[in-house]
């Protein structure tokens, strides 16, 4: 479910955007343990989860979707969207994802995190059908086109990140060049697409990606898919150096 | 050969973007073919790597079975089988095991072989998991039997290839003999679009036959070169359309054009569909077509600093006058420096035409 009206989407009309916000997050967890599963990383970690979750954000302009979240809160122990995680745990209540291992980490000076592993729950009998809406089957049968379009992105971006070694989406993230980037703090916010005015100059992975094309011969052109891998394979030379 | 808008980027080097796009030929899956071609061509990867390691980590067990699984956790949750991920960086067996994977052969469950390798496709419909592709891998014959399609399609075979394959033209012309033996010489072997539907033994092609071929040889290369050279269509110039490009990592580490490999069909007809009446080609415009390919074929490849072929199929019912022979084409190559590498490949509209004309 994108963050953009369709006119697809009028029962959203009388939805309070809190309420819309909300089924908008839950939409968007589906889709990222969708494109988990296909890439063979379930059961995920929540931390894994989440670094996916980012770096799906800070990558979706290289395919010209929107960030859903275009900020992240930048923390010592990785990426986490409270607001994500609240919605996953709704889920599992819900009954459209299984919850295992589940234990409690300790944080230095910020308390706990709830840290478990997330699947979808194929035994749940609303599952294929929501996931069908949610353009994971098909663009025919998705609620809007464009979320087709962005579950494609998410199933890819996992492939890459699959390859990288031990599947290691936490550890990934926090390499990322614009998570990584030295002149912002930990406890600072991070900019790449939600106020700044020029998210292209404060998105360091996507000027990173864009400047794949300066390294490949005339009249190559590089393409989403490929993109995603390239840099995949950047952050795994990058966890393999560090 | 960075361009002249270079970019600094705070805390990305220069050396980290040139590994990056070096990937796309070293370790990069073929992501834009179908998943099920995707998925034989990483399996192959995966298997040969490991035989030119030397099959570390393997034990006495033959045969190791592959299957492309949508959700490889729910399946493998069933059938009990273990998780398992970059097979490819590790000395985890493969021979003896059923694996579950996603379409890059990366990640998914691991189970041993639950049947005998003979049983395997029979227990695989069993479970449900008939539809699937599936790959089998056998040592002792050095051989990769393919199933895009599921236990019940068309079977290929690849060659399990205990060397890494060295680039040179040489790799190229075996890759597009085996292609062409095993995947255009026959009707029953030509992927759909060669021939026109139900009219091969009347030699009518297909709508647009090249294309077909283009994707299928796209598939072949980057199967056979895989880890070392990348197959790529529809590169648009100013001077025209390149049908496929090789390319490949030179001693700066940096991607450059190999090889352009540029395609032609010979025909005896124009395309027609059933029940309709093909017009006839003439040879004179095979031949000018033959002309303008040793053309494409040189001017691409000095565009782009690289080595030139030229493959002509051959889909004429008379196959008797060669194309290659004739003065105007020779004229043509005469022109170049170097001179394109060119061969001829008959596909033939029914097996017993190819039987008649030597091939078995």
């Amino acid at each position: 479910m994108t963050k953009h009206p369709s006119k697809n989407l009028e029962n959203q009309a009388s939805l309070p955007e809190s309420a819309l916000q909300i089924l908008r997050q839950r939409a968007r967890v589906l889709q990222l343990v969708d494109a988990a599963e296909r890439a063979g990383i379930t059961p995920i970690r929540s931390r894994k989860l989440h670094a996916f979750a980012y770096l799906a954000d800070v990558l979706s302009p290289v395919w010209n979707l929107p960030s859903f979240d275009g900020k992240i809160l930048k923390l010592e122990g990785g990426p986490h969207y409270p607001d994500l995680q609240r919605e996953m745990d709704r889920l599992v209540i819900l009954g459209l994802l299984q919850i295992t291992e589940m234990k409690y980490i300790e944080r230095d000076n910020y308390g706990a995190r709830l840290d478990a592993s997330y699947a979808l729950n194929f035994e749940s009998p609303e599952l294929s059908s929501i996931l069908e809406a949610l353009g994971a089957r098909s663009v025919e049968n998705a609620f809007d086109a464009r979320d087709a379009r962005v579950h494609l992105f998410l199933v890819d971006l996992a492939g890459a990140l699959a390859t990288v070694k031990d599947a290691d989406l936490d550890e990934a993230a926090t390499v990322d060049a614009t998570y990584a980037d030295a002149r912002i703090d930990y406890s600072n916010i991070v900019d790449f697409g939600e106020w700044t005015e020029n998210s292209h100059e404060d998105n360091l992975s996507l000027r990173t990606v864009d400047n794949f094309r300066r390294f490949v011969p005339q009249g190559f052109d590089i393409s989403g898919g490929q993109k995603l891998y390239m840099y995949a394979s950047l952050l795994g030379r990058r966890m393999h150096a560090g | 050969m960075p361009d002249n808008n270079s970019e600094s980027i705070p805390g990305v080097s220069e050396a980290e973007l040139i590994d990056a796009v070096g990937s796309l030929v070293t370790n990069m899956p073929a992501t834009d073919v179908d998943d099920s071609d995707r998925f034989c061509i990483a399996v192959r990867g995966l298997v040969e790597t490991r035989a030119q390691g030397g099959w570390c980590g393997e034990g006495t067990e033959d045969v190791g079975v592959f299957v492309l699984t949508p959700y490889p956790r729910r399946v493998g949750e069933k059938l009990g089988a273990l998780p398992i991920s970059n097979p490819v960086a590790t000395q985890e067996p493969l021979l003896g095991r059923l694996l579950f994977l996603n379409r890059d052969a990366s990640t998914g469950r691991v189970m041993a072989l639950p049947v005998t390798a003979d049983a395997l496709l029979e227990w695989l419909e069993e479970q449900g998991l008939g539809s699937l592709p599936v790959v089998m891998v056998y040592r002792q014959k050095s051989i990769i039997i393919n199933r895009r399609a599921g236990v019940q399609g068309d079977s290929s075979s690849d060659s399990l290839r205990n060397e890494p394959v060295p680039v040179a033209p040489e790799e190229v012309i075996k890759a597009l003999e085996q292609s062409h033996r095993t995947q255009l010489l026959t009707p029953t072997a030509c992927p759909p679009g060669v021939w026109a539907t139900q009219r091969a033994s009347e030699y009518i092609p297909g709508p647009e036959p090249e294309k077909t071929i283009q994707k299928q040889l796209q598939t072949v290369f980057n199967s056979w070169f895989h880890g070392a050279i990348k197959a790529e269509v529809e590169d648009t110039t100013t001077i025209g359309r390149i049908d496929i490009r090789l390319l490949k990592i030179n001693s700066q580490k940096h991607l450059e054009y190999w090889m352009i490999v540029e395609l032609k069909v010979v025909k005896s007809s124009a395309h027609a569909a059933v029940g309709k009446k093909a017009s006839s080609v003439s040879h004179s415009v095979n031949v000018q077509a033959v002309c303008e390919g040793v053309r494409q074929a040189f001017a691409f490849a000095q565009n782009r600093h690289a080595n030139a072929m030229l493959e002509i199929f051959d889909l004429r019912k008379d196959k008797t006058k060669n194309v290659m022979k004739e003065k105007a084409v020779s004229d043509e190559l005469g022109k170049c420096d170097p001179t394109p590498i060119c061969h001829v490949w008959p596909l033939y509209g029914s097996s017993s035409d190819a039987r008649v004309a030597g091939w078995n």
